[in-house]
């Protein structure tokens, strides 16, 4: 059976973002965290849009209020790491035996802040779920806007129970220090690998994890269920579907996967502040899945990377343009001896500066012409449909028709 | 198994003021094709959708015997009543139209797998099997139903959208079919068909009696009606005006008056009584005679059967 389609694009994707890191090291020092910085980046948004797909793009739910859940990820691991001083990482440290002779990837894998992290995953994936199942059991049975409403309402609740509970939050000011990684720091004059490309690689594996659950999802009944719910809610009763059931389903899925997305954001920045939970964060997120293409999930990694590298590159980019549209001002203000026409009119000179905001601007310009020329997203889901109904004609071929019991009743009925 | 296989007891229905349903009492036989008819409006659909929980009855009950024991019906949810072997079709074909065909047949399969998520989110051999069989199964229905699956035509891999409008329906039929139904429900399975697609309609449907399923329809192609059903129900207003075997509904006063008004009912039963005279006169009846009228009302369009 060769690979589908699909499969292998995501894995020659999942290749690629492996690869990365070693390519760019070619580039030297600066350029190189530079790449690794706008690449984690982008990681975050593809693992939260494909966390996001699921409900959005899998079952027509739409959830302005993703990074709520995105951020309790973050908060527990952050509380949970930073707590008593560093308890965990010192727990681990202490039980683990020294290892400083044995292998160099045993003092990856054992090393007490990794060990710290895979221990607040799972508490961040249950706080996450059982917040989902809070909010969703009593508002699942609202359908379209209000569900929407619903979410946003949360979000900005969640923002600032987190920017004013600072007695268990921190307050505005966030929590910082939280542990790295992996214990071992940078060198001074080295830049050590793996204390640098940890958190990225750790990244990569969350995504990969990701995109596996929603392909083994999207491809049994669990996933017909949902898109049955997402096409046609009546249709979808009628064939046995417990549509509240599956709408929970995919609220526990997006919010299960969002929690392992604020893990990652945690392990990057190793800082978690109110200003995380930024309401644009969640309308990108959402834009991930709209642009890259609603349900297609190679459709939204690639919304995730475009968005992210696009939000990231601009980060960095727009300083520089503002301020070279700053020096163009002041050159034009000499050069045409502006001074005394501003005097005379009693105007003070002062250069344009760009606002950071203006990455949004492009945002919605960006989705506004692909929305007109791709309406379907960048990779809609019709097309692959198309071609996973076609390569997966080979499987099951030789498969016995189990289900297929009308004709066995009508042997028995000629009996 | 004893009894009909579904019993409607002075099954009731108001929104608000409307009487959409007023107390039908009806009967569908196992093993039968039961048609349920009457003009527009007449709260068929509001029936169908009663029986597959999709509206809460206001009064009445509905007795199930499709699992070889009686259930009620009554408050429970539509996926719950899908869930006991209870089929059905759309009068607005609702197909999930960004799918494709066989991944629309596969969720009709969705309540009869077996895997948990668990052995979805692990992948297990159990579950592998359980999809392979119900795609080759998915492949079998759609043959039965009269939709090509074979390797080559790659419909099975077309999207249900871009389906001619009878194969939607035969695809929505299939759907229905393999979720191993004992009652199947189909609403307006003829409706926008040209006539060939009719007759292999009604083939099919008579094939899908013939493996035990007892089948439930409404329809207005009384042409359809006439010839496969072995049992009619008339609804007006809401309320049962005649049962019996289609020969004996075509004839009724109450039928003819509810399709067709009470003053056409009133020629045709002063005409019908004029035949009567000269029969009686002439003592022999010339059958074009006897057609006449009945050529005329819509529930009798097919002269061919004739006189019972």
């Amino acid at each position: 059976m060769t690979p589908r389609r699909e499969t292998r694009f995501l894995l020659i994707a999942l290749a690629l973002l492996v690869l990365l890191p070693f390519a760019t090291q070619l580039l030297g020092g600066r350029l190189w965290l530079l790449s690794l910085s706008v690449a984690s980046y982008c990681l975050l948004y593809m693992i939260n849009a494909q966390a996001l797909n699921v409900q959005v793009g899998m079952t027509g739910l739409l959830n302005l209020g993703p990074i709520a859940f995105v951020g309790l990820g973050a908060y527990t691991g952050a509380l949970l790491l930073t707590a008593g001083d560093n308890a965990l990482v010192g727990f681990y440290a202490g039980i683990l035996p020294d290892l400083s002779g044995h292998a160099r990837w045993l003092l990856f894998f054992l090393d007490p802040n990794f060990l710290a992290y895979l221990t607040v995953i799972p508490v961040a994936v249950v706080l996450s779920v059982l917040l989902s199942l809070l909010l969703g059991i009593p508002t699942l049975k609202l359908t379209g806007d209000y569900f929407a409403i619903v979410t946003l309402g949360f979000a900005q609740i969640f923002y600032l129970v987190v920017k004013n509970e600072a007695w268990l939050t921190k307050g505005s000011f966030g929590v910082k220090d939280v542990p790295p990684l992996f214990s071992f720091a940078a060198g001074e004059d080295k830049i050590d690998f793996v204390a640098h490309t940890g958190h990225y690689f750790f990244a990569v594996a969350i995504l990969a994890f990701c995109l596996y659950v929603v392909i083994r999802l999207r491809d049994s009944y669990l996933g017909r269920g949902l898109l049955a719910v997402r096409d046609n809610e009546l249709a979808a009763q009628s064939n046995g579907v417990n549509v509240t059931k599956y709408r929970i389903l995919s609220f526990v899925v997006f919010s299960a996967l969002a929690a392992l997305g604020g893990i990652a954001l945690l392990a990057r920045n190793k800082f978690v502040s109110p200003s995380d939970l930024n309401f644009m964060e969640s309308i990108l997120f959402l834009c991930c899945v709209v642009l890259g293409g609603m349900g297609s999930i190679r459709g939204v990694l690639v919304g995730g990377i475009a968005l992210g590298a696009l939000g990231e590159v601009m980060r960095l980019v727009l300083p520089k343009v503002s301020a070279v549209l700053v020096d163009l001002q002041i050159w034009a203000y000499e050069f045409f001896g502006l001074a005394s026409w501003f005097a005379s009119l009693g105007w003070q000179f002062k250069p344009y500066e760009l606002p950071a905001q203006v990455r949004y601007v492009l945002f919605g310009v960006i989705l506004i012409l692909v929305m007109r020329y791709r309406p379907n997203g960048l990779l809609p889901v019709a097309d692959e449909e198309h071609a996973r109904g076609l390569e997966g004609k080979g499987d099951h071929r030789d498969a016995e028709p189990s289900f297929f019991t009308l004709g066995d009743k009508a042997q028995g009925g000629e009996a | 198994m004893s009894g009909a296989v579904l019993e409607l007891r002075g099954l009731t229905k108001h929104f608000g003021g409307v009487k959409a349903v007023q107390g039908v009492d009806m009967k569908v036989e196992p093993g039968s094709i039961t048609a349920l008819i009457g003009p527009n409006g007449a709260g068929k659909t509001t029936c169908f959708n009663m029986i597959t929980g999709h509206y809460v009855p206001t009064a009445g009950d509905l007795i199930y015997r499709g699992q070889g024991h009686e259930e009620r019906f009554n408050g429970l949810r539509a996926d719950q009543i899908a869930s006991k072997k209870v089929a059905r079709t759309f009068q607005n074909i609702r197909l999930c139209p960004e799918q494709t065909v066989l991944d629309n047949v596969r969720i009709g399969f969705h309540t009869r797998r077996k895997s948990a998520p668990w052995q979805v989110l692990f992948n297990t051999k159990a579950f592998r099997t359980e999809e392979a069989e119900m795609a080759a199964s998915a492949r079998k229905i759609l043959e039965f139903v009269g939709l090509d699956a074979s390797e080559e035509s790659g419909v099975e891999a077309l999207l249900a959208d871009s389906l001619p409008y009878g194969d939607k329906r035969l695809l929505e039929i299939a759907r229905a079919l393999a979720s191993d139904p004992a009652l199947l429900l189909l609403d307006e399975p003829a409706a926008g068909m040209n006539p060939q697609e009719t007759d292999t309609l009604m083939d099919l449907i008579r094939k899908v009696r013939d493996y035990g399923i007892t089948v439930f329809l409404i329809e207005h192609d009384m042409k359809l009606v006439m010839e496969i059903s072995d049992y009619v129900v008339v609804l007006d207003h809401g309320e049962k005006i005649a049962e019996g075997k289609p020969a004996e509904v075509r004839e009724d006063p109450a039928v003819i008056a509810a399709y067709l008004g009470q003053e056409e009912s009133d020629r045709r039963s002063e005409r019908l009584a004029k035949v009567a005279l000269e029969e009686s006169g002439q003592g022999e009846v010339q059958p074009g005679v006897a057609e006449e009228p009945a050529a005329e009302a819509p529930p009798a369009e097919t002269p061919e059967e004739g006189t019972s």
